[in-house]
């Protein structure tokens, strides 16, 4: 039985979460700054009362800024009471996977520290990293999540 | 109250609802009861209580709960009427009673039944104590005998709630309530052995529920011209018919099927009659009468509303902007006026609104202490201990997440201070004191906080001992020493069990104090004297009243109840002392912080200094200390939401809160930031 993903790209990347995961998926619009966060949080926004930090997954990987575009999307992501936004380049699709089209991560994929990865996926001719985003998340600020940066 | 229109979940849900705020008030007066045995309040109030305990519970059909209610009503009157002394043994009985009666309302809130407890020993106990008269008849019957056969002479049936206990298990079990009249014929000599035939020809077909007149015992015979029976069973009426026929010289028969409608008025008419009775038999003072009633309503429907209510306000405020917007435009003037009035109704129905949820969250703190005399009175007996406990402050509103989880701490203070703060008797003679020992708990609001105290007059902290134990050298005053015992882990050392013990959970106490409900705890002691435990608590978890101040072109909120005061502080005023900045102020010295230096970073341009600050005191346990803001904004009840780990690595806030405009504020932790200044300052984290 396939299981949903949402697939979103970072940079050149493709990556995919589990889409039970995923509370709602909203522009990058009406995020507040906040100067007291580290530096890969872009900020907060309240969303029905709750406020939410936004972390930019191009940061935290140590990729260079970019501008905002229109194609940016701020994932939210609900684990137990709390939300989190992680802002990526764009959201691609919504796609099925089956169990056995996951391989096991075998090695660092775009340089991503493999403790990060869950497993991987070939679609099409992406390769796709499924990622362990609350891990992503609660790891401190100053542990990289990917070997280097990339190019 | 009437059974036939409600359904029963109704009312299972409202007879627990009543039966707590009855067994709480049972308690308090019987509390009240043993500390002045002749105390006429506590006496009609509890025979008041029990009899409505023991009508609540037949009408439900919980036939062992009511039974026992019945026997404590009975025990009471007798009291009452001075027929029954009050004896120690007998209070005692009381209790255990009370106790049982507290377990089947406990069994049955879980949706189990009175049947398999065991009511009949403490019954018993309870009748031989009073030295109440064996019972004639079945259960229920006995005391109110008297009053029933006064009665027949009206010729009815009086319902009393063993009897609708039998019905409504008749009903259960699907048979029919027949009302059965039959006249004795005149001639007859003897009419009470005529009756009686008919009587039992009937109870080995049907179960009689009752008879009027009385049959199991004989009066006066020419009563028994016509004699009433109620009955129930799953024959139809002619075979009842039948077989009451059955008896000669009778004149004449008269069955009658009851429905719903005759069930409940008989109900309802018997029943209101016996309530007035009780009322004015127990001539209740009018302040002990019930208080307004209330419904249970679980937290989280609450945190719901609440929810709604928090994002109608940020609507309310996008309208009024939307308002301000149209108000600009040219023309249009009606819709204008419109547009405000709908905006300024939405706001005052916005804010009311705001505070009568907030009201919800409040419960008299009442719920909590109800529950010490009690605990005070049971382990004192158990230690052997007199003590006397006062309460004071019941009535204090508090926030009702706060009461839950201050539940335990409370209670674990209160038993230490009876378990090893207050002496034995003897050792109090010895100590030429009084030999009955004092517990006071009292709480009153001071500002946006709680102040709960709870004292005692026992033999105080052993300030050398905690010294020793701790290793705190000799300089340190005994005022904090003694403030140790509330320091994590200090219980779990070696040998506190002989500090008085008194150290011995106070750390997880405080632990819980401070860390889940952002309260303080405090202990004051004068050794062979006193002990007092003060606890200083928020009103509410989720709403603040907090000062809006801006730094840096961004928002932050502080806690009031932390703020002093705020100030105008010249930049001639701040020293340098040892590195860090003070605060000269009225001949003290203050450590003082730039919040921008701390919030955003050093500040890099010196010469864009302002001459003048906007400073913020605030107060903690550990001192003080003066904020340097830019601007004060406003002051504002906030609702207050955790805030994520990602926003607060440094742990600067203690939450964040959304304005009425949308704007996000984060909330000032005082006490953390004062940490910080006293660990070496912000360099380090």
């Amino acid at each position: 039985m396939g299981k949903k993903f949402v697939i979103f790209q970072i940079g050149e990347g493709h990556y995919a979460i589990p889409l039970t995961e995923v509370s709602q998926i909203i522009r990058y619009e009406n995020v507040t700054d906040v100067p007291t966060a580290p530096p890969f949080v872009d900020g907060v926004i309240n969303i029905g009362g709750d406020v939410i930090p936004v972390v930019n997954l191009r940061s935290r990987f140590s990729l260079s800024t970019a501008e905002i575009t229109r194609k940016n999307r701020v994932i939210i992501l609900r684990r137990q009471d709390s939300r989190y936004g992680v802002l990526v380049d764009s959201v691609r699709e919504v796609l099925d996977l089956d169990e056995d089209s996951i391989a096991p991560e075998a090695a660092s994929v775009f340089g991503m520290k493999t403790e990060f990865v869950r497993g991987i996926a070939k679609i099409r001719d992406h390769v796709l990293v499924l990622l362990d985003i609350f891990k992503v998340l609660s790891t401190a600020p100053e542990v990289p999540i990917k070997e280097q940066g990339e190019k | 109250m009437t059974f036939s229109g409600l359904d029963e979940q109704k009312l299972l849900r409202a007879f627990l609802e009543e039966s707590e705020e009855l067994l709480e008030k049972l308690n308090d007066n019987l509390l009240q009861l043993e500390r002045d045995t002749s105390n006429p309040d506590s006496i009609n109030e509890i025979f008041r209580l029990t009899h409505s305990l023991k009508s609540e519970s037949a009408l439900l059909g919980f036939v062992r709960l009511s039974g026992i209610a019945h026997r404590l009503e009975d025990v009471f009157d007798g009291i009452r009427s001075g027929t029954v002394s009050l004896s120690r043994p007998l209070m005692d009985a009381i209790f255990s009673a009370s106790d049982l009666i507290h377990e089947i309302i406990a069994r049955i809130s879980i949706g189990k039944s009175d049947e398999e407890i065991d009511s009949q020993s403490v019954i018993r106990e309870l009748k031989q104590l009073a030295g109440l008269a064996p019972e004639i008849g079945t259960e229920g019957y006995g005391a109110a005998a008297p009053d029933r056969s006064e009665r027949a002479d009206e010729g009815g049936l009086v319902l009393g709630d063993f009897e609708y206990s039998q019905i409504m298990e008749a009903l259960e079990r699907g048979e029919k309530i027949y009302e059965l009249t039959v006249m004795v014929s005149e001639e007859v000599e003897l009419k009470y052995p005529r009756a009686y035939l008919v009587f039992n020809n009937l109870e080995m077909i049907a179960n009689v529920i009752q008879t009027v007149p009385n049959m199991t015992v004989p009066q006066e015979d020419q009563l028994y011209r016509q004699l009433v029976v109620l009955l129930s069973s799953e024959l139809d009426e002619e075979e009842i018919y039948s077989k009451a026929c059955s008896v000669d010289l009778i004149e004449r028969l008269e069955l009658e099927v009851w429905d719903k409608t005759s069930i409940q008025d008989a109900v309802s008419a018997s029943r209101g009659e016996e309530t007035a009775r009780a009322v004015a038999a127990a001539q209740t003072p009018s302040a002990s009468r019930i208080e307004g009633t209330s419904i249970r309503v679980g937290t989280n429907k609450l945190n719901e509303i609440w929810q709604l209510v928090g994002e109608l306000t940020i609507f309310k405020a996008q309208l009024s902007q939307l308002h301000d917007n149209v108000a600009r435009q040219k023309g249009n003037e009606s819709i204008k006026g419109e547009v405000e009035r709908a905006s300024d109704h939405l706001e005052r129905i916005t804010t009311e609104m705001q505070q009568a949820i907030m009201g919800t969250r409040m419960v008299p703190i009442a719920v909590l202490f109800n529950k010490f005399p009690r605990l005070v009175r049971d382990l004192s007996r158990k230690l052997g201990k007199n003590v006397d406990l006062e309460i004071h402050g019941k009535e204090t509103e508090i926030d009702r997440t706060i009461v839950e989880v201050l539940s335990d701490p409370l209670t674990h203070i209160i038993r230490n201070s009876l378990d090893h703060g207050l002496e034995g008797p003897e050792d109090r003679r010895a100590a030429e004191k009084e030999e009955v020992g004092h517990i006071m708990i009292s709480a009153h609001q001071q500002g946006g906080q709680v102040v709960i105290e709870i004292a005692d007059d026992g033999r105080g902290l052993d300030v050398d001992k905690i010294r020793q134990k701790a290793g705190i050298a000799s300089e340190v005053s005994d005022e904090e020493v003694i403030q140790t015992i509330f320091s994590p882990g200090f219980s779990t050392k070696e040998d506190v069990t002989d500090l008085s013990g008194r150290g011995v959970g106070m750390d997880i106490v405080a632990t819980r104090i401070r860390e889940e409900l952002k309260g303080e705890v405090e202990v004051r002691s004068e050794p062979g004297e006193s002990t007092l435990i003060r606890i200083l608590l928020p009103l509410t978890l989720t709403i603040l009243h907090s000062l809006v101040i801006s730094c840096a072109g961004y928002y932050y909120a502080i806690p009031v109840q932390d703020i002093d005061e705020t100030v105008r502080v010249l930049e001639e005023e701040i020293f340098k002392n040892k590195g860090s900045e003070v605060y000269s102020y009225e001949g003290n010295e203050m450590p003082l912080l730039r919040l921008d230096s701390v919030l955003i970073g050093p500040s890099e341009d010196q010469q864009n200094r302002r001459r003048e600050h906007n400073g913020v005191v605030v107060e903690q346990r550990r001192g003080r200390v003066c904020l340097l803001v830019d601007e004060l904004v406003e002051e504002e009840d906030l609702v207050i939401k955790p805030i994520s780990e990602l926003l607060n690595h440094r742990r600067l806030f203690s939450g964040v809160s959304v304005l009425g405009d949308g704007k996000i504020i984060f909330i000032l932790d005082t006490a953390r930031i004062m940490e910080i200044i006293e660990t070496g300052g912000f360099d380090a984290i």
